[in-house]
């Protein structure tokens, strides 16, 4: 197979938008990274479903490493750029030439399937008439206005983010699409990097920094590889199969800005239910439904329904409400001036469940006690949340979901809104007009009802949040309190109440940990031991035992090999075998050794005795 | 209307007085109060459900009449031996497990079975235990009737097993019986009851009743020590087969078979009375010898 060939773009005498202007479009998404990136990717593939078809995900993160790496270095980027390119190195980014040199190269692909693919003319300098415009809008163009009636994105900003999370800079797009109506492969890569100057043709010449690899176009540019070739290409890198009959889209991001591991696959998870979660409930109309793998280092990461892994089971229940304008659980947002609703909302509240912590990452949204409401335009997809006062009582939570109303100028007026991350609503962004007030409005209302929801009267002090703390009122009468006895006439208080407390004692041991050393499983047990030095000659005994029906048992009447023995006591540095510890005046944490045999578990006892011995 | 049929309960004050006239009369060697006259003794401490079924003086005579009828059968009135009353115990357990009325929740309670025990059949507890042995008339594993139903509900192979639907029951000794109702984590799960039951069964089957005791003292020890690791009830009925046969073989080990294992059947004849008596010298000789 002939490699790709390369083509960088020179500065046109009108002037380009430089490579590093073009990373810099998205500004500073509040999400992380790779959620603003699977956010981006979904929302693309989204408006890309013709109407009426649900659309099928796969979120892949690979490691290509030997043959497979080496095919990509030369089959795709055997052609490299200009050295001058490479030049100014960020932070946390390495050139392409640098990353392709590494012996491993992780990618994390994006595929969408039952979508159009990226259709129309591969060049941005073709008029197509009727046709769409995805190819070069995508690939070619920047901020194209939005042609997806009521579709997630709107500006063409965000596809930024995909070369912002590959530490090269640089995606792999692969296409099943039409072209004219007629079904087409693509494959094209493209790397996005800062301006630069360097000597071609014997001319010193400047260049965008935005270089694709493809075909010769015979015009000084390149195409994407098309036909058998690119679907020949797209196997041996090992690209999601595709054929006529699954059209749409993999990205492939090179080298992603992300930490491998079990977080990874967590915040996947993580990203794709707490976002998306609206389009895959089993209730979502089957036209609307988005269909989500995940697959890490070829292990598939099951992806469980919204409404069965809570806090989203409330969300989800929240907006079945809003969804069918359920009677009485659904409260219409309005404005008074102008007159017109902005849309609905509906809260749910329960006992707060368990949640499913294998799959969530620390520091996830999703493991709190849920407050907030999900904000959403008619498309279903997740603008941020609204948090609001939680209950005070742990144990409960609720959550609540807002759509916007689907009316033309107001659907508008909320779309606009939102920064090319489209994770916010920022009205401050538009000039000032009906526009801005709707979404003012809508605001303020939400944010009264997340304030207010669980107790009404905050309504009135909300300038003052919480109205003035009891706190200083309540100690100064403990302090009152905490002088006179509680235990009735007769018997003098102890001072302090310390009076009887034991000075010499041990906690209740816990299990600590299990080892295996010496081919013998060993069991940890801690315990805190609190001495003031009063008996030193005290022994500290430790007796284990087997655990039957959750108590005590012993070793007798049972088989030889059964038995728990004490391997040793320690404290401090001061370790000690199957003999008592004279605990002198020591105090800290006490930690046993234990052996476990096989079929049992085991306990210990700690026991005092009055030693005369060591 | 309902199904559920009730049963007066008798109370713990009702029971303790019951238990102290019971010392006094044996005491004085007096006779125990006769039916009547023990119910309106104890009016005061007998209660009933509020709701949720009806009360059925009916069945409490029919659970008497049946009972005294069977106690009949081996030998009561008269002092009985210590096989007449395991026999008692056998066939009192199949009538109350398979009585249709006995099905309810009404029998886990263990006052209802106090009434029964004080009141109703007091004279067969005194017949099958005597007047001393409080925990026979008190509600609880012991008590006389309870223990038989639990019996006999959870042993139960169903009618589909035909002949050998009782077979479980039949077959345990005593001992075995005790081991396994009395112990509340293995006689709450009917499941693993019954595979311990099978496994006694099977193993005594193989190296003779006489030698279960020991045997079945440590199986029930290691199913316990590892039902604290893995949960036995919620094994499948295969699983927990291969684990209680796994376990007997391991607190059977080194024992020999015994010689006539022959499919003699369980019940046990004459013959093997006198086998016994002649092989437990041996079988003392065994177990040392470990």
């Amino acid at each position: 197979m002939i490699p790709l060939k390369l083509h960088s773009e020179r500065f046109a005498r009108t002037g380009n938008i430089a490579g590093e202007g073009f990373r810099r479009l998205l500004g500073r998404p509040a999400l992380g990274l790779l959620q603003t990136v699977i956010r981006e990717a979904l929302q693309n593939s989204i408006d890309a479903a013709p109407t009426g078809n649900p659309v099928e995900i796969l979120l892949r993160y690979r490691t290509l490493e030997g043959e497979n790496l080496q095919r990509l270095r030369n089959l795709v980027f055997q052609d490299l750029p200009h050295q001058q390119a490479d030049s100014s190195e960020e932070e946390d980014s390495a050139s392409l030439r640098s990353t392709l040199k590494e012996e491993q190269v992780a990618l994390l692909e994006i595929a969408d399937f039952n979508t159009r693919g990226l259709a129309g003319p591969t060049r941005a300098d073709i008029i197509a008439g009727d046709e769409r415009l995805d190819f070069v809008n995508f690939l070619r163009n920047i901020g194209a206005a939005r042609d997806t009636h009521h579709g997630g994105g709107t500006y063409g900003y965000g596809k930024t983010s995909l070369y912002a999370l590959s530490r090269a800079s640089t995606i792999i797009a692969d296409t099943q699409t039409t072209c004219g109506g007629i079904p087409v492969r693509r494959v094209m890569g493209c790397h996005l990097a800062d301006a630069f100057e360097a000597v071609e043709g014997g001319e010193r010449r400047r260049f965008t920094g935005r270089h694709w690899w493809g075909r010769d176009d015979a015009e000084g540019g390149v195409d994407p590889l098309e036909g058998e070739e690119a679907a020949q290409l797209a196997d041996l890198l090992g690209l999601p199969p595709r054929d006529e009959s699954r059209t749409g889209t993999t990205i492939a991001i090179m080298a992603p800005h992300i930490d491998r591991g079990d977080d990874l696959r967590a915040e996947l998870l993580e990203t794709v239910l707490w976002n998306f979660w609206p389009r895959m409930c089993g209730f979502t109309p089957e036209e609307r439904k988005i269909v989500v793998h995940i697959e890490y280092e070829g292990e598939e990461i099951e992806v469980p329904a919204p409404e069965q892994y809570p806090p989203l089971d409330l969300y989800a229940a929240a907006l079945k409400n809003v969804r069918d304008n359920e009677d009485g659980k659904v409260t219409t947002i309005r404005s008074a001036k102008p007159i017109a609703e902005l849309g609905r909302l509906s809260i749910v509240r329960g006992m707060r469940a368990a949640r499913n912590f294998m799959a969530l990452r620390e520091g996830s949204p999703m493991r709190e006690q849920a407050h907030s409401i999900a904000l959403m335009r008619p498309v279903e997809l997740v603008v941020r949340y609204l948090p609001g006062e939680p209950f005070a009582d742990p144990r409960f939570e609720w959550g609540g979901v807002f759509i916007c109303s689907n009316e033309d100028e107001i659907e508008r007026a909320f779309a606009v809104t939102e920064p090319p991350a489209h994770d916010d609503w920022i009205p401050d962004m538009l000039p000032k007009g009906r526009a801005k007030t709707y979404v003012n409005v809508a605001l303020r209302e939400l944010r009264h009802h997340a304030a207010t929801y669980v107790q009404p009267k905050a309504a009135f002090g909300m300038s003052e949040g919480r109205g003035p703390s009891v706190a200083r009122t309540a100690a100064k009468l403990g302090r009152i309190l905490s002088n006179s006895s509680g235990k009735g006439p007769g018997r003098p208080a102890s001072p302090r109440g310390s009076g009887s407390r034991k000075k010499i004692a041990i906690s209740a041991p816990r299990f600590a940990g299990l080892d295996y050393c010496d081919g013998q499983r060993v069991a940890r047990f801690e315990a805190e031991l609190k001495n003031d030095g009063s008996r030193p000659n005290l022994v500290l005994n430790a007796t284990p035992h087997l655990v039957v029906d959750g108590s005590f048992a012993s070793a007798d009447d049972l088989p030889d090999d059964i038995k728990v023995g004490l391997i040793s006591i320690s404290l401090g540095d001061r370790v000690v075998a199957t003999e008592g510890m004279r605990i002198g005046s020591t105090q800290g944490l006490i930690s046993c050794q234990v052996t476990v045999p096989d079929d049992a578990a085991v306990g210990i006892r700690f026991t005092f005795d009055e030693g005369d011995a060591a | 209307m309902s199904n559920v049929r009730l049963i007066p309960r008798l109370n713990d004050v009702g029971v303790t007085r019951c238990l102290d006239d019971l010392d006094q009369l044996d005491e004085e060697h007096s006779e125990l109060m006769d039916l009547e006259r023990r119910r309106s003794e104890y009016e005061a401490w007998i209660w009933c459900a509020a709701s949720g079924g009806s009360l059925s003086p009916e069945l409490v005579d029919e659970i008497r009449v049946q009972l005294i009828a069977i106690a009949g059968q081996h030998g009561f009135p008269t002092p009985a031996s210590d096989r007449q009353k395991a026999g008692f115990d056998v066939a009192a357990a199949k009538w109350l497990a398979s009585h249709q009325q006995m099905h309810s929740p009404e029998f886990l309670r263990d006052d209802t079975w106090a009434f029964l025990s004080c009141i109703v059949l007091q004279e067969i507890v005194v017949w099958r235990y005597s007047a001393r042995q409080h925990g026979r008339f008190a509600g609880g594993v012991r008590n006389t009737f309870q223990r038989l139903w639990i019996r006999g509900r959870t042993l139960d192979l169903g009618e589909a097993a035909r002949e050998e639907r009782w077979h479980l029951l039949e077959s345990l000794s005593e001992d075995a019986m005790v081991q396994i109702f009395e112990r509340a984590s293995i006689a709450s799960h009917p499941q693993l009851a019954r595979a311990i039951a099978q496994g006694w069964v099977d193993t005594a089957e193989r190296i003779g009743r006489g030698r279960m005791e020991d045997i079945m003292r440590r199986a029930t020890k290691l199913l316990r020590l590892r039902n604290q690791i893995v949960d036995l009830t919620f094994l499948s009925p295969e699983n927990l087969r291969e684990e209680v046969e796994r376990v007997f073989a391991r607190s059977s080990e080194g024992i020999a078979e015994r010689e006539d294992r022959v499919g003699s059947g369980q019940k046990t004849t004459v013959a093997s009375w006198i086998s016994r008596a002649i092989r437990r010298p041996k079988n003392v000789a065994a177990l040392s010898g470990q």
